[in-house]
Formats: C-alpha cells, structure tokens, sequence
C-alpha cells in the first residue's frame, strides 16, 4: 500500500521522523516499509489546455498537440492515446527537469520528431516522477488553473510502501490507519481536522496512492466485548521483565479501555478487562493483546535468553542414522547422490513399462505428463544417467559414473498412515557396470547393516533381468541389469545396472548400535564442504585428443602445464586419459583429451584447431614430443 | 551393389577386422586415425560424396554414413574395455587400485546432494540442542495440512491454485488427500503418535509440495524444516536464543538475528526472522544499537540482512489442537526452507538446479 509522508505528517502534526526513520520504526513494530520513491516537479512545468489535436504528417501513432496556458499558444508532439480536445494535461518546457524510465532526472531538450518540431512535451504521472506508470498523460482536474504550475497541485513528497499484514488489512490500509498506528508508536497525537481530499483523490486515481481513511471509525457506537487479560503474560511469552505500567501504556496508546482503571500506588496484577477501539476487528483475545503489548516493547529489545544453548542434546532418530551411514557408503564406491521430483516422468517411466502398476494420481498436476507420483525410483535415475551421459561416457579419470537417491516412493493400499496410500523410503542406484559390480554395491550394503544373506528371485522383463531381493521372508529389494534395448533408448553403449532398496526393511533387520550423541562443539569443528557453486557453461565444449611419445623422464604435470600454458583461457581442462611405456623402449606415449570452451560463445572448429596446433608445436618444441 | 558400396563394404570388413586386432592403446589410435580420424578412410569417402551424381550421394552418403556410426561405437566398446584391462598392465608406473573395479568407477569420487547435506545437518544441530526429529508423511490428510494449523477455510492456500491434491479415483475414493504444503503436520502427528507432552522441543524436516510454476526462485518441489518448541515458560528470547546459534553453526560464523513483527494463522505474535548478511557482515561489528554499519551487498540487497525464516508464538488454538492446554503452557514455531538456506551457503542462483540430474552440478559438492 503506497502512502504520502507528507498526509502522515499532517495527520500526526509533531510527527519529527524523517521518511527513512519513519519506514524503519515501522517495520520494526508494524509492518515492513520501505521508501518507494521520492519526487519533486520541477516549477516550470505547467497546466496546459489542448485546444487541438493534428495527426503528425510523418508518424502514424504520433499527434500534434496545440496547447495553450491561457497566454501562449505552443505545439508539441504527443504520442499517448488518451489525450482529447478540452483535457488539461501537464506542459514541460525545453529546460524543465522530467523523470526518465530509471527513476532519474533529465533536462528536456527542444526536439525534432519525425520532422515536426517538439518544444517540449506533455507529461505521464511517471514523467512526473510519482509512478511508473506510462501508459497515458496525466489528465489534470477540470478546474486546475492554465498557466499554473503543476507542483501546486502535486507537491514534492515522499511515497513509503508498506505492506499492511492481512490481518490489519481493515483498519490500517488507509493514511488514517497507518497515521494511528504512528501515532501510538510516537506517543503523538491524530489531527483529525485538516485533511486534503482533492489532492489525495486525484493521486489515488493516477498513482494508485491509498485513499485517506475515514476518522469518524474512532467513535463509532460499535464496540467490542472485554477480553479477559492478564498484563504478566506479555512478559512472560517475551522472556523478559515488561512492567505493568509499560503494558498499560501500551495499551492505552493504541485506544484499548482497561478496566480497572489504574490506581495510584496500588499493585495492580489481578486480571484486566481489555476493550479493544471499534476499528481493531483482529483482536480477539489475549493472544493478540499479547502481540500488541510486545511488538510495541520491541521484538528488538528482546535479548536471546543464553540458557538453550546449553541443553542436553539426543541422539539422531535411527533411521537418520542410517540413512547416513548408507549415504557415504554409497560415496565411497563412487556414487553421486542425486534427487528427482516426485511426480514420475512418463517418458522414462514407459521405458521401464511402469505403466503396468496403478499410480497415485494428482487431480491438478503442473503439467499432463507429471500426473502420477512416482511408484518406483527407477525412472527418475534413468533419466538423471540421460542428461548426465555427456560427462558419464566421456570417462575422464576419476568421473564418477553412478548416482544413487534416496527418496519416496508411493504406492496405493492402506495400513500406511493416510487412508488409501503407502509411502515407501527407498534406497537406488543406477550405474556404468556388469552384475559383478551391482553385487558388490548390494554386499557392501548388506555388510553395512549388518544383514546376512538374501534369497534371490530372478525374472526377465523387457527392459532387463530382475532380481527380487528378500530377508526373513520379507521383501528387500530389486536389482536390474538393463537390457540392450533400454540401454539403446538411453544411448548407453556401456553395460547399465540399477537397484532399490527398502528403506524400511534395511532399519528394522540392522544390527544394534548406540547411536552417539553430538555436541554443539563437535559439530562446530567439523569440517564442512566450503564449495561455492559454479555456474554451468552456457556453451558446448569441444573436445580434442593429443597423443604424443616423448621420453620416459618428461613429467605429465610439466605436458599439461604446457598445454594449459599456451592454450591460455579457451582451455578448460587437460585429461590424461592413457600412459604406455614398456621397459626398456626409448619412448613412452601419453595421451590427453583437452576441452576448449568459452564462455561467452560457441567455439569454431578454425579457432580450436589454430590453438591445438599452437599447442602441438610448443609440445614438440619444449619436451622433442612426437605428436601422432 | 555400385563399385562404391562394394568398396564401403569391404572397407568396413577390413576396419573390423583390424579393430577386433587392436591390443593396446596404441594400436586403437593408429585404427582410429586410419579409419574414422579426420583423415581416415571413411571420412574420406564420405568428404568425397559431394563428387558423386544424385543418384550414388544418396546411396553412398547412407551406406558411408552408416559404417562411420557403427565404428564409432565399436571404438568406443573397444576403448572402454582396453581401458579397464591397460588398469591392469599400468601396475609398472602407477600403483595399483586399492580395491576391485567399483559401480562408481574406478578411482571416482562419489559426491552427496547439497539438500541432504544441509539436511543431515540441520538434523544434528538440533539435536545436539536437545530437539527430537518428527517424521511424517508426505501425502497428508487435508485435516492435518490445514485444520489443524489455523488456517482459515478461505486461506488462499486451500485454494486448488496452491496444493496439490491426489485424484481420489486413484486411491479407492478417499477424498481430501493433498500433498502436504508444508511441514507442521508432521509436528501435529508426531506430538499425538509420541504421546509427546511439554516441555519438549521438535523439528520436522522433509519435503513440501507448491502447485507453482517453477523459476529461479521457486520450485513446485522443496525442503522445509519446521520446529516447535512448548513448555511451561518457552519465550520469544529462547526462540532467538536457538535461532541464533542454530544459524552461527549452519554458517560457521557468529550471525546475528533480528525479529520484526509479521502474519502467519498459526502464530501470534507472528515475526520474520532476518539474519545478518553472511556475505558482508559476518566479520563486520554491529553498532551498539544493532545497526549495520553502511555494509550491505547484492546478496542481502544492501541491507545488511537476509530474510530467512517465518516464526511466532503458537496460537492457541493450535496448542488445542493438539491437545495441549494453553493456559499452562506456551511456546514458539518457525520454519525455513532448506533450499534457501543451501542456496545462500553455496552461492546456488536457480533453485530448479536441486532437481536437473545434471552430474555437473551434483559432482562438485564432494
């Protein structure tokens, strides 16, 4: 809500706050404020009338605009729409100060527009610097004088936004409900008297300003019933000592009735009748008395109280634990975690033949192919292993080439806690291997927690050879070796394995353990993962290969520094990808992939070749290399 | 069959032949160059197609074009497996992997998702302050996600623009089941199943669903993690005494919170909590009345702070609801979005990153 600090100002007289202290008291106690402009029309630009309107013989959509200030006569160049014979419209001068689309000021020129000359123009409410609105001239008041400055009419002032909380939105969206609220906050007064509608009224029009109020609320007939309420309470939600007397005050200045009335000298903590003032329709009861009493202390003024810190700590739940454990597990084969949506994708999920499974489904998802939640992992790693396939095949030493989530899946049934659904947290992985390493991950697993042997189902479907997993007679989990098909689909010349495990069952058949307590001061020396994310390139990379022999004793580090060297900023990494060197031979072979990429374009294949053979001779120059 | 496609053909029996020969990575280069390389033999039948008359570019473009795809990929099958076994034969000049070859990948380092790993935690922060961990489901019965928390039957966000909600023909006809929009029913649900009674403390992290059109800011998918913490005596000042240090951990630095007056139905008084700006402040002094000292950045909009989490004293009615009696006893909510938190911690612009599956944004927080 956009008001005018100079109508705060009129309505609360002595009210000394500069507009940026105004916007920070309140949104310390109220509502967050903040400034949203400030503007000042310069002098010079004047209410015109237009006595005729021209179409311009050079331009479609502009016009020619005669005007007059009840002296001069002048034509300009009008461009708006909404501009019609008899409208008084505001005249700027060759030299007047208008705002530009930035918010600044500029000096106006006398201009030529499209062969017409234009000695000044007519302004829109955001010319005038008091919105950013541009569709249209401003259309003075009828009886707006020609010839008189238009700052008479719109002063310089000072527009504060505040955003009104909803529950205030009846009394405190107008000049006199915010003007109350300064009021009690500042301990001033409200002057009801003196308040300029017509400026206010044409400003709500134009700029969309809030409109004034109405006082006579104050006095309305329409009260509220007492809330019973105790003055300790504030202090004690606060955590803090608020006197009783600086609780009545509080009260007392926002127009709430206390009954009892206070008595001198008396101890006054028996429990107060509270009447709220008839425009306050959000109180209704002691909580919101309680709010009142301690966002006028000052949230601020309340300091933290040191004594939770120093709580006992628990243990993680066991399935936090856990999941942990599982986690780096699956780290330290290489594994990189991901996430996937809920909602599966029906893409993948076709490829998998998911669609033999009734799903949950959503009655308004996002988009037609994101309806059903997902009823296995598996789709959501497929389509990861997809889009990440680039970096997966491309093989660069120490790529890790499986993802593992661990989420949700949703099934239909009851027994789980929501009627008609069970929700299922499962353990999968996707991967570049054979069945070896997919045993290798499932043992590791196993091992992890402690559980003996599983019983193997094996089965065959279109999309692979499944294996249903299971301990103590109860399902465990599914392994897939993916089929040639599917591998196909997914471009994957490369053996695929996937697995999911139930969550669920790795929790309850684990061995025991005592899980540990961490301090506050643990956890503080723990080193944390300090990455600060880099932006993905928006350009393709390309990439070349380098084989060179050279001399046993050269060193990689010193190649690929040489590379780096001359390549200069369009190399972005060097990768050895393969070292021979049989005992006893003159020579061993190196070779290298180099990817060039920049940043702000794609590459050519002339300007990486130039720069692969720059590197080509250096290597041969500096180590005798024999590029082949 | 044109003398060309002839030539194709036994030019690609030739190549495979040779191919299948190929022991080391050596004699793959010198097959790659001669057959598929920029000058290679195939390249070269193809680069000479536009010589050809239209009736053999057509034939010919296919067939060349087809045998350069198929080599390819058995180049690149066969540099994959000599790859595996030259592991083996470099025992003489690099030491050999610790263990057998792994789903991973050999030598690779594996990486955890930024949303679990501040998850993980935020989970041992609180609970090292004596917080007990709820859990919950994340399809929610419409009584939990919204009755129970205050939230009016004309709150916009009962509205079908905000939730998601399941087709009960899917599931047997049970009605009023939505994803849930935030985090609280956990709180609800843990206090009845764990016969919780004050004093405790708890928070409940996990997924929330928003039916909202997903931008850099913005996701239809996120993490929450709300708190509660009621007993006989639990104050604002315990409040911003827990934030406090819950944040200092979190960011590794001394942060400061400030409060200031704000709306939610389940709270009264409501506040926002802003922390100082991590990225300006942290190592800057406040002055004594708790101003910034004209510091600020992009970040925290030159501000000084960051907007980081929704907070308040639990309404009443709310305490009823769970039937807890709100004349003994009081205490604070809040809850903030794991995603934020992340995004600020790691310099994360587009929220929707958490979701792409692209390995070159998961990879580099190992």
């Amino acid at each position: 809500m956009k008001v005018l600090y100079s109508i705060i100002k009129q309505l609360v007289p002595n009210l000394t706050l500069s507009p940026k202290d105004l916007a920070e008291l309140i949104t310390m106690h109220s509502f967050e404020t903040v400034i949203d402009r400030e503007y000042v029309i310069d002098p010079n630009i004047t209410a015109v009338k237009i006595l005729k309107l021209d179409p311009h013989p050079n331009a479609d959509r502009l016009r020619l605009a005669t005007v007059t200030d009840g002296t001069n006569e002048i034509r300009v160049v009008c461009g708006a729409p909404n501009i019609a014979v008899g409208q008084i419209v505001p005249y700027a001068p060759p030299g007047a100060k208008v705002y530009d689309e930035h918010g600044k000021l500029f000096e106006l020129q006398e201009a030529v527009i499209r062969g017409e000359k234009s000695p000044g123009m007519l302004n829109s409410i955001r010319e005038l610097g008091v919105s950013d609105d541009h569709g249209g001239i401003v259309i003075l008041p009828g009886d707006t004088v020609l010839g008189s400055s238009v700052s008479e009419i719109i002063p310089s002032d000072v527009i504060l936004d505040i955003s009104v909380l909803p529950d205030r939105i009846k009394d405190a969206n107008t000049h006199v409900g915010i003007a109350r609220e300064v009021a009690a906050l500042t301990t001033l007064s409200v002057d009801e008297s003196c308040i300029e509608d017509a400026r206010l009224q044409f400003l709500q029009g134009v700029a969309g300003i809030a409109s004034i109020g109405s006082v006579e609320e104050i006095s309305s007939s329409n009260k509220h019933h007492p809330i019973a309420f105790d003055p300790e309470k504030p202090g004690r939600v606060a955590g803090i000592e608020i006197s009783n007397d600086e609780v009545r005050d509080i009260l007392e200045r926002l127009r709430f009735e206390i009954s009892p009335p206070r008595m001198r000298g008396s101890e006054d903590d028996a429990l107060w009748q509270v009447t709220s003032p008839a425009d306050r329709l959000d109180i209704t009861g002691e909580h919101d008395l309680v709010d009142e009493v301690v966002r006028f202390h000052g949230l601020d003024s309340i300091p933290p109280s040191k004594r939770m810190i120093s709580a006992q700590g628990v243990p993680v739940p066991e399935k936090v634990y856990w999941q942990k454990q599982v986690q780096n597990a699956l780290v330290n084969l290489g594994f990189t975690e991901t996430y996937s949506y809920s909602f599966e994708d029906e893409k993948f999920a076709t490829w998998v033949n998911s669609e033999i499974h009734p799903h949950v489904e959503l009655q308004n998802p996002i988009a037609p192919e994101l309806k059903k939640l997902r009823y296995s992992m598996l789709p959501g790693l497929i389509g990861a292993m997809v889009k990440s396939r680039d970096d997966i095949l491309r093989n660069k030493k120490g790529q890790s080439r499986a993802l593992f989530e661990i989420g949700r899946v949703y099934h239909i049934g009851d027994g789980g806690v929501v009627p008609g659904i069970i929700e299922r947290p499962v353990v999968a992985g996707i991967a570049v291997g054979d069945g070896t390493a997919l045993q290798q991950t499932i043992d590791s697993i196993r091992e992890l927690f402690g559980i003996e042997s599983l019983t193997v189902t094996t089965g065959t479907k279109p999309f692979g050879s499944v294996n249903f997993l299971k301990y103590a007679d109860e399902f465990f989990g599914i392994t897939y070796v993916l089929s040639d098909e599917l591998r196909k689909k997914m471009k994957y010349n490369v053996p695929v394995v996937a697995f999911e495990i139930s969550l669920n069952a790795l929790v309850k058949h684990a061995k025991e353990v005592e899980i540990p307590v961490k301090t506050l001061d643990e956890i503080r020396n723990e080193k944390q993962i300090s990455a600060q994310f880099q932006e993905l390139p928006k350009y393709p990379s390309v990439f070349r290969d380098i084989s060179l022999l050279v001399d046993p004793t050269v060193g990689i580090d010193a190649v690929e520094s040489e590379i780096v060297r001359i390549g200069g900023a369009i190399v972005v990494d060097v990768d050895l990808f393969d070292e021979y060197y049989k005992e006893g031979e003159q020579y061993k072979s190196l070779a290298f992939h180099i990817e060039y990429r920049l940043p702000e374009k794609t590459l050519t294949d002339s300007e990486v070749d130039s720069v692969h053979k720059k590197i080509e001779h250096s290597l041969q120059k500096e180590f005798g290399a024999e590029v082949r | 069959m044109t003398n060309t496609e002839q030539q194709i053909k036994e030019l690609g029996n030739q190549a495979k032949g040779e191919l299948a020969a190929a022991q080391d990575a050596h004699s793959l280069e010198a097959w790659r160059v001669l057959y598929i390389g920029r000058s290679g033999q195939v390249t070269a039948i193809l680069r000479g197609v536009k010589n050809l008359s239209e009736e053999e570019k057509r034939i010919v473009g296919k067939e060349a074009n087809a045998l350069r795809r198929e080599l390819e990929e058995l180049y690149q099958e066969k540099q994959e497996r000599l790859h595996n076994k030259i592991s083996g034969d470099r025992s003489k000049i690099l030491p050999p992997p610790l263990t057998p070859p792994r789903a991973g990948g050999e030598n690779a380092a594996g990486s955890l998702h930024p949303l679990p790993l501040s998850m993980n935690r935020i989970i041992e922060i609180f609970s090292a302050m004596g917080f007990i961990i709820a859990d919950g489901p994340e399809v929610e019965e419409g009584k939990y996600n919204f009755d129970a928390l205050n939230i009016p039957l004309d709150h916009p966000a009962r509205g079908e623009g905000d939730t998601f909600m399941i087709d009960p023909k899917s599931i047997g006809g049970e009605k009023d089941i939505v994803l849930r929009t935030q985090t609280s029913p956990m709180q609800i649900r843990s206090v009845q199943t764990m016969h919780l009674n004050p004093p405790f403390k708890l928070i409940a992290p996990g997924r929330v669903f928003r039916r909202e059109k997903a931008d850099a800011t913005h996701e239809s998918t996120f993490y929450q993690f709300e708190g509660l913490g009621i007993s006989e005596d639990m104050s604002i000042a315990d409040f911003k005494d827990i934030v406090a240090e819950f944040f200092s951990e979190f960011f590794q630095k001394d942060v400061d919170v400030r409060l200031r007056p704000s709306y939610f139905p389940f709270v009264e008084p409501g506040f926002e909590v802003d922390m100082s700006c991590v990225f300006c402040r942290a190592e800057n002094a406040l002055s004594e009345h708790g101003e910034s000292k004209g510091v600020g950045c992009r970040i925290c909009k030159y501000t000084g702070w960051i907007e980081v989490m929704g907070a308040g004293m639990v309404h009443p009615n709310v305490l009823k609801n769970m039937n807890i009696d709100p004349k003994k006893y009081q205490g604070f909510a809040f809850g903030g979005a794991i995603d934020r938190l992340t995004m600020i911690q790691y310099g994360i612009t587009d929220i929707r990153m958490f979701w792409s599956g692209d390995i070159r944004f998961l990879k580099q927080f190992s």
